[in-house]
């Protein structure tokens, strides 16, 4: 064994472990999630990354067309049961458009929030490995994009870029722990952090944690941002409130929130590059590069 | 000539490696397979362990420096942990393999399986308990587990397809 442990090429070999424990270190104290190396080979894989993801989007269409084929049936006898139920909902139409119209003004789509200047991108990684479904998308600096930027979809608040490289950047999402932004709840007006933990991330939730005591904040409310803190502008929708319970200490409440987004399958996302804290329009032409990047979900 | 041709057929063999190893990089950063308790399999890390039981210490553990490279970019929040880990494993394993061991697929099981398993615990302990994580028993129940177990479920398949491309080389350059 001990031709194994000495000579040059072990030497070589202990050299490289000094340096990659030093680069650890390095990162850690600093705070960098990525390693230099890791960083550089990344903006190489990138677009490869890319095509990977968009060709697993079409093996994921396929499978859906297959599953569709096969169940078409089924699905037809459903369908049709269907449609003796809607005409019974028909009945509650007038109602659901007046509350759509009350939610169409809180989603902050692109269209409507001119104030923001933003820009689509790419899911291109998320390989779940990671507790609180951080992913990776395919706009970087070249982009424009900066850390703290706010990502969002159509249907709400995803979380913020916390790394960024050359032409892709990390996107950590609120059921992190690291996440932490001023929230409300739009029906008591109480506010809060958004924020998450393992136990909620395990389940796909996260919480609005430091609420009043005796907050009136009640299961089905809906919270959004408030712009507090300069990350996230004011009105994108976070979640609707599943529960609501006294926080460990005893001397606030959380409101445990199911997230609007799907974090676990999204696509496409929109970065807010640029934004005006007070509400006002800075750039009303919004760079949103891909109008289908609306879509939060596949 | 021989040695050319020697040469040649190494080239090749490590071009499967490598091109085999960018797929699973690809597969595992797309997330392909469905996930189980919300985690993927690692593919790459089984690829550069086994990688290192078939060629030995010196060129696995380069092997596995690479390998961990590309784990770094898509499994976020390491900072360089899964470069040295997989590099420092794949080195040990390859020891095993020429001194104490013989390459077959019981060691390879055993061997792979228990790496994955010091890879995931020490990932676990330095990035979730060190790092002052809440509720660090139940990370490593619901998340940390599932992926050891997901991950080693692949070691059987791969272990043939390394062993397929390594004596087609090297009974070609014998």
């Amino acid at each position: 064994m001990k031709e194994f442990f000495k000579g040059r090429a072990f030497k070589i070999l202990v050299a490289i472990v000094v340096v990659l424990t030093g680069l650890l270190i390095g990162n850690a104290a600093s705070g960098r999630n990525l390693s230099l190396p890791s960083d550089w080979l990344g903006n190489l894989t990138a677009p490869f990354q890319d095509f990977a993801s968009a060709v697993k989007g079409g093996f994921s269409g396929l499978g859906v067309y297959f599953s569709d084929k096969t169940a078409t049936e089924a699905e037809n006898e459903a369908l049709k049961a269907q449609v003796a139920q809607l005409q019974q909902q028909l009945a509650d139409y007038e109602e659901l458009q007046r509350e759509n119209e009350q939610l169409k003004e809180i989603v902050g789509i692109t269209e409507q929030r001119q104030d923001l200047k933003m820009i689509g991108a790419t899911v291109i990684s998320g390989d779940g490995g990671e507790y609180y479904g951080s992913f990776t998308i395919n706009k970087g600096s070249r982009d424009g994009i900066q850390e703290k930027d706010a990502v969002v979809t159509t249907a709400g608040v995803v979380g913020f870029v916390s790394e960024v490289s050359y032409n892709h950047c990390t996107v950590t999402t609120l059921l992190s722990p690291d996440c932490n932004v001023g929230g409300y709840d739009i029906v008591s007006g109480d506010f809060g952090v958004l924020t998450g933990d393992s136990t909620l991330a395990a389940q796909g939730l996260f919480k609005l944690a430091y609420l009043p005591k005796g907050s009136l904040i009640a299961v089905g409310n809906i919270v959004v941002t408030s712009g507090l803190g300069g990350i996230y502008p004011q009105g994108f929708v976070a979640g609707v409130v599943q529960r609501v319970v006294a926080d460990d200490q005893g001397l606030a409440m959380d409101a445990v929130l199911t997230p609007s987004a799907d974090f676990s399958n999204l696509k496409e996302v929109l970065v807010v590059i640029d934004f005006d804290p007070e509400g006002t329009v800075t750039d009303s032409s919004v760079t949103s590069e891909n109008t289908s990047s609306g879509t939060a979900s596949r | 000539m021989e040695r050319e041709f020697s040469t040649r057929t190494a080239l090749f063999k490590w071009l499967w490696y490598c091109g085999l190893g960018f797929l699973f990089f690809l597969i595992q950063s797309a997330g392909f397979f469905p996930p189980i308790f919300g985690t993927r399999p690692n593919f790459l890390l089984v690829w550069a362990l086994l990688a290192a039981i078939c060629e030995g210490p010196y060129k696995g553990a380069y092997f596995g420096l690479g390998c961990g490279i590309f784990f770094d970019i898509i499994h976020m929040g390491t900072a360089g942990y899964f470069p040295l880990v997989m590099m420092i494993l794949c080195f040990f394993i390859g020891v095993l393999i020429r001194t104490v061991m013989r390459n077959n697929l019981v060691t390879a099981l055993l061997l792979v399986s228990s790496a994955i398993v010091l890879i995931k615990f020490f990932e676990w302990l330095l990035f979730v308990w060190l790092a002052g994580i809440d509720r660090t028993t139940f990370s490593l129940v619901t998340r940390t587990l599932p992926s050891i177990l997901y991950t080693a479920a692949f070691i059987v398949p791969l272990y043939w397809l390394v062993i397929w491309i390594k004596t087609r080389y090297d009974r070609l350059s014998d």
